[in-house]
């Protein structure tokens, strides 16, 4: 937590030194819909052989830098007969800033929080199918403007699952994403 | 009657010397620094999804509890954290405390998206013929506006350490708290006059520590973890014009609870059932003098709660209270005068000498500006019961520079009969059995005596820029005749079928202490920096220790931290985003009760709790016009491993949300 709080930090040191115009605020919706897949080794390895899952996140431009919402599921299959396969489906919010551009290409960093939900594919500890736990996590992403609206994207994302032994997968994701005017009745709820 | 005459005649004096008490003075609020308003949007913006959540917002409020549900709580150091002594009011109508324990609050039937304002009053006062010795939370809500409204809202909390996917191997770790999920529905209709308002909410809290689940898991029945359930749906109706306004509000809460009951030495399940039906209002008067009154029934049933033990608290009290008060002001001197009456019955298979008790009140106050920037107060009460009368008065005094520097000095006295306080220990000395463990002792005393107290508390507060305030404030307690209970317990595991390894009870040896004295004394210091509704933020440091006093009230005060900082910030940066921190640091505390056990159990109970620091954080948006709310908090961001309670739950980093629809005129604004 505390390493976190301090990337956190890092972070906004390099954020721009000014606010965005709250204008601008929700102006435009940006869908990313990418691959994901579980890199690094560690204990967890061990016992589960991480899948690769689908990531869905929908940013837009916040009073400072940016907001995102979204989910990832992915499959973890077991590699011992009484280890059970799961799929991990975390459900986050996040916020970030985009260093400045540098056309075609676009840099992000950010942090995000959220819930994933692990479900069990039989009964487990007194019928529980599934656990939930605070999942925490700072990512950079390159994204490469192609046209109307239209990018590819790469990202790395460092998380880290507050369970006991604590899940620290590092993700690579990479996908598209369109951009586009927020219409007028969601940019009404969103302000 | 043994009533001491100088005493009386210095309470007649007090009467007709000074002006209203200052705790009561609505219109110098900001300005009172014996009372803090807090709006319902500061509570809502704080994170805070259940009703002790309130008690956080109070840097000279203590709250412990022992498994993050039910709080004890010491009022700017008026009482120890034995017993509850606070009073909780609900639109001016008091709630009546259970005799058996637990805190005022976690069970009303009352939702927190209800609440317009809090007053929370850190010095005795008197308040619509309530005497509330040990503070007290004013809990106004917010009358509906004309239309029809309804609003929705959900919160849940998630506690870091479950076991996750490990689980299933040889790693596998016992899972942890889940907290809530809360669920709350309010609908209303007004006509601009008259409104009905109805609304439910449910609540549950999963006490899964080991602790806890080693105390209960031979008592427990059920194939899930230990859980606390809470059902309470509640009807308000009011009328209000020129001449006056007249609500009435009724309530029941089915609370499934463990309860710690310490004469048996660990949580007993107990349905609790509540039920309330209130009657208050204020009608105008000839100038500017009004009446108001109140009339309240109240019921605390706890049934049994199925388990294995069979235990039953077998006990079910109802009271029926109410007050009428002439109240009349001019600029330069108001006042008021009032009776009250209360009257308790309980129903339990145990032989009561009296299972009634009626409780009799008469009272005034009084404030008077002999010139416009002093200001005085006083007010009386006296109260009989059984034959015997006690006392309370109060005196304040107040110099105020322009509404910028304010110096206050309050006093009071109160000399309260044992049925007053109507405790677990005055129904036990009436005859109740409570359960106790065949293991266990308990001593009581061969009769109750009558205590006193005298308290003055202090203030100085300087506004030397416009938007910053320094407050120093200084307080002295004094208790003579005082009760107070000790207990001794004694670590025992047991043997009895359990579904978890490490069961074990707390064998209790109770003793009730009376003619106790001590003296307390405390200081603290703060800086409140407010732009609203910007950015305010707020340091507080408050030291607080007991001095020349006996051995036993030195005992019960020692489990209050002498040292504590509390630092909060709110910030809004633009208009519907708020970020909100709490900073607590609490010092060691010492519990003797728990001396024996903890060596006997193995690090599981503790005699001294540590220092601690916890840091909360906030963030809330508000969507669609001010329709949806979404707030996320991170409580115990730093993740130690925090404890209030020498026996309660170990509380790690915690992530909790919540959700608000509004609709109509329900709803409620984002600050702008």
């Amino acid at each position: 937590m505390k390493k976190l709080i301090f990337q956190l930090l890092l972070l906004s040191c390099f954020s721009p030194l000014y606010a965005q115009n709250g204008e601008r605020a929700f102006e435009t919706i940006s869908i990313y819909v990418g691959g994901t897949h579980h890199v690094n080794h560690t204990r967890f390895n061990d016992y589960w052989n991480p899948g690769t899952g689908l990531e869905l996140t929908v940013k837009t431009p916040f009073y400072l830098g940016y907001a995102e919402a979204g989910g990832a599921l992915q499959p973890f299959d077991g590699f011992a007969m009484d280890v059970p396969d799961f799929y991990s489906l975390g459900v986050f919010v996040g916020w970030g800033f985009r260093f400045r551009q540098l056309s075609p290409l676009e840099i992000l960093a950010g942090v995000r929080a959220g819930n994933n939900r692990m479900s069990f594919d039989y009964d487990a500890y007194y019928g529980e199918r599934n656990e939930s736990e605070l999942t925490l996590a700072v990512r950079s992403e390159v994204a490469l403007r192609l046209f109307r609206g239209w990018s590819v994207f790469a990202a790395g994302t460092y998380a880290k699952t507050y369970t006991y032994i604590r899940l620290k997968p590092f993700y690579v994701t990479a996908g598209v994403s369109h951009t586009f005017n927020t219409p007028q009745w969601l940019r009404t709820i969103l302000r | 009657m043994k009533v001491r005459l100088p005493l009386v005649i210095l309470a007649l004096v007090l009467l007709f010397c000074g002006r209203k008490a200052e705790a009561q003075d609505a219109s110098s609020l900001d300005e009172n620094p014996f009372t803090r308003v807090i709006s319902g949007e500061t509570v809502f913006s704080s994170g805070a999804y259940r009703l002790h959540d309130l008690l956080a917002l109070s840097p000279w409020w203590h709250a412990v509890s022992i498994e993050g549900y039910t709080w004890s709580a010491s009022a700017n150091a008026l009482d120890p954290l034995e017993g509850t002594t606070w009073t909780v009011f609900v639109d001016g109508v008091p709630v009546a405390s259970p005799s058996l324990g637990g805190d005022p609050v976690n069970f009303l039937p009352l939702q927190i998206h209800q609440i317009d304002h809090v007053e929370i009053v850190d010095v005795p006062t008197i308040l619509n013929g309530q005497f509330a010795g040990g503070g007290a939370v004013h809990i106004h809500t917010r009358r509906p506006v004309r239309g029809v409204g309804i609003l929705g809202g959900l919160a849940a909390g998630n506690e870091i350490g479950d076991p996750g996917p490990y689980l299933f191997t040889e790693s596998a770790t016992p899972n942890v708290d889940r907290i809530g999920p809360a669920y709350q529905g309010l609908a209303s209709i007004s006509d601009g006059h008259t409104y009905v308002q109805v609304g439910i909410r449910s609540d549950q809290h999963h006490a899964t520590d080991e602790k806890i689940i080693g105390r209960t898991g031979n008592l427990y029945v059920g194939n899930r973890r230990p859980r606390l359930l809470l059902l309470a749906p509640s009807l308000r109706m009011g009328h209000y014009s020129s001449w006056g306004e007249v609500s009435v509000s009724a309530g029941h809460t089915r609370f499934q609870d463990l309860l710690f009951f310490p004469l048996f030495g660990r949580e007993i399940p107990t349905t609790h059932l509540y039920s309330t039906a209130a009657m208050e209002g204020t009608l105008k008067g000839p100038g500017r003098s009004a009446f108001r009154f109140h009339g309240a029934y109240s019921q605390h049933d706890y049934a049994e709660r199925f388990n294995r033990g069979d235990i039953d608290l077998d006990w079910r009290q109802e009271r029926l209270e109410g007050n009428v008060e002439y109240q009349t002001g001019g600029s330069r001197i108001s006042g008021m005068l009032g009776i009250g009456v209360k009257s308790d019955h309980v129903y339990t298979a145990s032989a009561l000498r009296d299972p009634s008790l009626l409780v009799a009140s008469a009272y005034g106050q009084i404030t008077v500006l002999p010139v416009r920037f002093w200001r005085n107060s006083a007010g009386l009460m006296t109260s009989r019961a059984s034959g015997r009368i006690g006392v309370k008065a109060l005196l304040g005094t107040s110099f105020v520079n322009a509404g910028k520097d304010v110096f206050s000095l309050y006093t009071t006295y109160a000399r309260t009969l044992p049925e007053e306080k109507n405790d677990l220990w005055y129904w036990m000395y009436n005859g109740y059995e409570a359960p106790v463990d065949s293991t266990s002792s308990l001593s009581l005393p061969a009769y109750l005596m009558i205590s006193d107290r005298f308290s003055a508390d202090a203030a100085l507060s300087l506004r030397p820029f416009l938007r910053t305030r320094f407050q120093v404030k200084g307080l002295y307690r004094r208790f003579q005749r005082t009760q107070l209970p000790a207990y001794d317990f004694a670590y025992a595991s047991t043997s009895r079928p359990v579904n978890d390894n490490g069961a074990y009870i707390l064998a209790s040896h109770a003793r009730l202490n009376q003619n106790l004295v001590g003296n307390v004394f405390g200081l603290s210091a703060g800086i409140r920096y407010q732009y609203l509704p910007v950015l305010s933020q707020e340091v507080v440091y408050v030291y607080t220790r007991p001095f020349l006093s006996d051995a036993m009230f030195w005992r019960s005060w020692t489990n209050l931290p002498w040292h504590r900082i509390h630092y909060t910030i709110y910030w809004r940066p633009v208009p519907r985003f708020s970020l909100y921190g709490r900073f607590l640091y609490t010092s060691a505390t010492r519990w003797p009760d728990y001396k024996r056990a903890a060596p006997e159990s193995g690090g599981k109970i503790l005699e001294v709790v540590p220092s601690y620091i916890n840091l909360d954080l906030t963030v809330q948006k508000w969507f669609w016009k001010d329709h949806l709310s979404a707030s996320a908090s991170l409580r115990n961001v730093l993740n130690r491993s925090l404890t209030t309670h020498p026996a309660g739950a170990v509380d790690n980093l915690s992530l909790h949300v919540s959700l608000v629809l509004q609709l109509g005129s329900a709803i409620r604004r984002a600050p702008d």
